[in-house]
């Protein structure tokens, strides 16, 4: 097996003094497209900005494979962290993940500006780069926010629950989004949710946090009703309905 | 109309209100957005304690001021990583504890009494050049700042959490949001009063935020009412013998409520 891209050994993860993870080991690696499934409050999120490296361990160490330049992450938050009273439009916004290469005091180039509107087309919003992101449904305003995160070129892209009080026809937009990147453009995938019956159809690595053993599965060895029976601790059934799986509880 | 400003103290009230009113103004729009109103007016009146402190042990209020309101910058700026206490009753706690510091302060204080009153209404007849001066170069410094810093400063009041992940310095940068909010208000203050301050702040962003829907326009038309706000504001207040503070106070929630009444006959004619 490659070498990890990104390893945790020994991580406990929290706030202060209070710990929400602990003993966190696992590795991410080139061509992953992983789920992280768990309850709201789960630590999902702490996770993810473990792995952005934005919240340093308590305990342990995560180590990140150096590529001849630092891993670049594009990262998609939790819709609602965002303060969507500013009136900014969606280019202002898709031109922020360039902000890093722009500089501290630099102002946007061309190449930003071509960069910016090359990333609108490729997701099929280039036409909205004048509106305002207030403007726009829940499905495209994601869809803002993964350009914004696609701009950089990244390695890894992470999302926080990217199908969140979405409608059903915007989730499988969103989703199928997502495995295109991750097929065409050879992106790692790293998505929390606690959606299991959307992760389960898309990804190929799954994961649970619900306070036992962290461990990531590949997905057919994890969808098993045993397996979920064990993590959810009730009984569960899995259906198929043409070539989706469905989980549900007994 | 303009006959009032060739008087010497209306031309220099009219040129330290047109600064602090323009500056002001222009930070109130992420003050509103970021929806921080009452960092702004707990500021306010954390800088007026300082005031009061420094007539109460004589030594330079101005002085005091500043240190004061730095002690309240670092309050605001700091993240709490575990929330003993939720941000909005921190700010409340503070508002609370510097207005009754400031009270006991002027209690105790034979001169503070007179000034006290200034800082409340303001003082903008009585500006002096070196006041002029100080607000040029403190607020041209910080606007400078905003012009060069626009990208971080957008970016951690829209979307802090995936700015961290770019490498932005979120506590240092809001740290330095809060600075120049606090140097602004300590200068401003001591001229503008406590209520204008505070209504500078607020009301012409809310007015541009009603007018127009773009980041750059809404600064733009927030400096714009704020100033008008304050060339009518002055001159009624002379003509009327008013205190200019709260007149340009008045003068401003009376645009706001033109902007809210011709907004909605707007929709009204427009959504037909």
């Amino acid at each position: 097996m490659t070498e990890p891209l990104i390893k945790f050994s020994e991580v406990s993860l929290g706030y202060g003094h209070k710990e929400i993870l602990s003993n966190l080991n696992f590795e991410i690696y080139q061509n992953d497209f992983i789920g992280i499934v768990g309850p709201n409050g789960a630590g999902k999120t702490t996770l993810l900005r473990a792995i952005l490296g934005i919240l340093k361990p308590q305990k342990g160490e995560i180590t990140y494979k150096h590529l001849g330049y630092k891993l670049k992450f594009g990262y998609v938050p939790q819709i609602q962290t965002i303060n969507e009273k500013f009136p900014l439009t969606v280019y202002e916004i898709v031109l922020m993940g360039r902000y890093s290469q722009i500089g501290i005091i630099g102002r946007p180039k061309r190449i930003d500006r071509d960069k910016v509107y090359s990333v609108l087309k490729y997701i099929d919003i280039e036409s909205l780069a004048n509106k305002t992101y207030t403007e726009l449904s829940g499905g495209l305003r994601q869809r803002v926010l993964l350009a914004r995160a696609l701009v950089c070129d990244p390695d890894i892209l992470v999302l926080d629950e990217p199908t969140n009080n979405l409608d059903l026809c915007s989730e499988k937009m969103i989703m199928d989004l997502i495995k295109k990147l991750h097929i065409e453009k050879n992106i790692i995938i790293v998505m929390v949710s606690h959606l299991l019956n959307v992760l389960i159809n898309y990804v190929e690595k799954i994961s649970f946090i619900n306070g036992k053993e962290f461990k990531i599965y590949h997905i057919k060895d994890a969808i098993t009703e045993e397996k979920l029976s064990e993590v959810y601790g009730i009984g569960v059934r899995i259906g198929n309905l043409e070539d989706k799986k469905i989980v549900t509880a007994r | 109309m303009f006959s009032a400003f060739h008087i010497p103290f209306m031309q220099k009230a009219l040129i330290i209100s047109l600064i602090t009113g323009g500056f002001l103004s222009f930070l109130g729009v992420y003050i509103v957005l970021r929806r921080i109103v009452f960092v702004g007016i707990a500021l306010s009146q954390i800088t007026a304690c300082g005031f009061a402190f420094g007539f109460l042990l004589s030594i330079n209020p101005s002085i005091c001021a500043v240190i004061f309101t730095l002690i309240g910058v670092i309050l605001f700026s700091v993240r709490q990583t575990e929330k003993k206490i939720p941000d909005e009753s921190v700010i409340g706690l503070a508002y609370a504890l510097a207005s009754s510091l400031g009270i006991l302060f002027i209690a105790k204080s034979a001169q503070a009494e007179t000034h006290i009153l200034n800082l409340l209404s303001g003082s903008i007849l009585t500006v002096t050049d070196s006041q002029i001066y100080v607000a040029l170069i403190v607020f041209s410094l910080c606007g400078l700042f905003h012009y060069l810093f626009y990208k971080q400063f957008i970016f951690i009041s829209f979307d802090s959490e995936t700015a961290a992940t770019t490498g932005l310095n979120i506590q240092l940068w809001n740290f330095i949001f809060y600075l120049i909010l606090g140097i602004v208000i300590s200068t401003s203050i001591k001229a503008s009063g406590v209520i204008l301050t505070f209504g500078y702040m607020v009301i012409p962003s809310i007015i541009a935020l009603l007018i127009v829907r773009n980041m750059k326009k809404v600064f733009f038309i927030s400096v714009i009412f704020g100033l008008i706000a304050t060339l009518f504001g002055l001159y009624l207040s002379f003509v009327l013998d008013l205190p200019s503070g709260p007149t340009i106070v008045t003068i401003l929630c009376i645009l706001l409520g033109l902007s809210l009444l011709i907004k909605e006959v707007w929709t009204l004619i427009y959504s037909r």
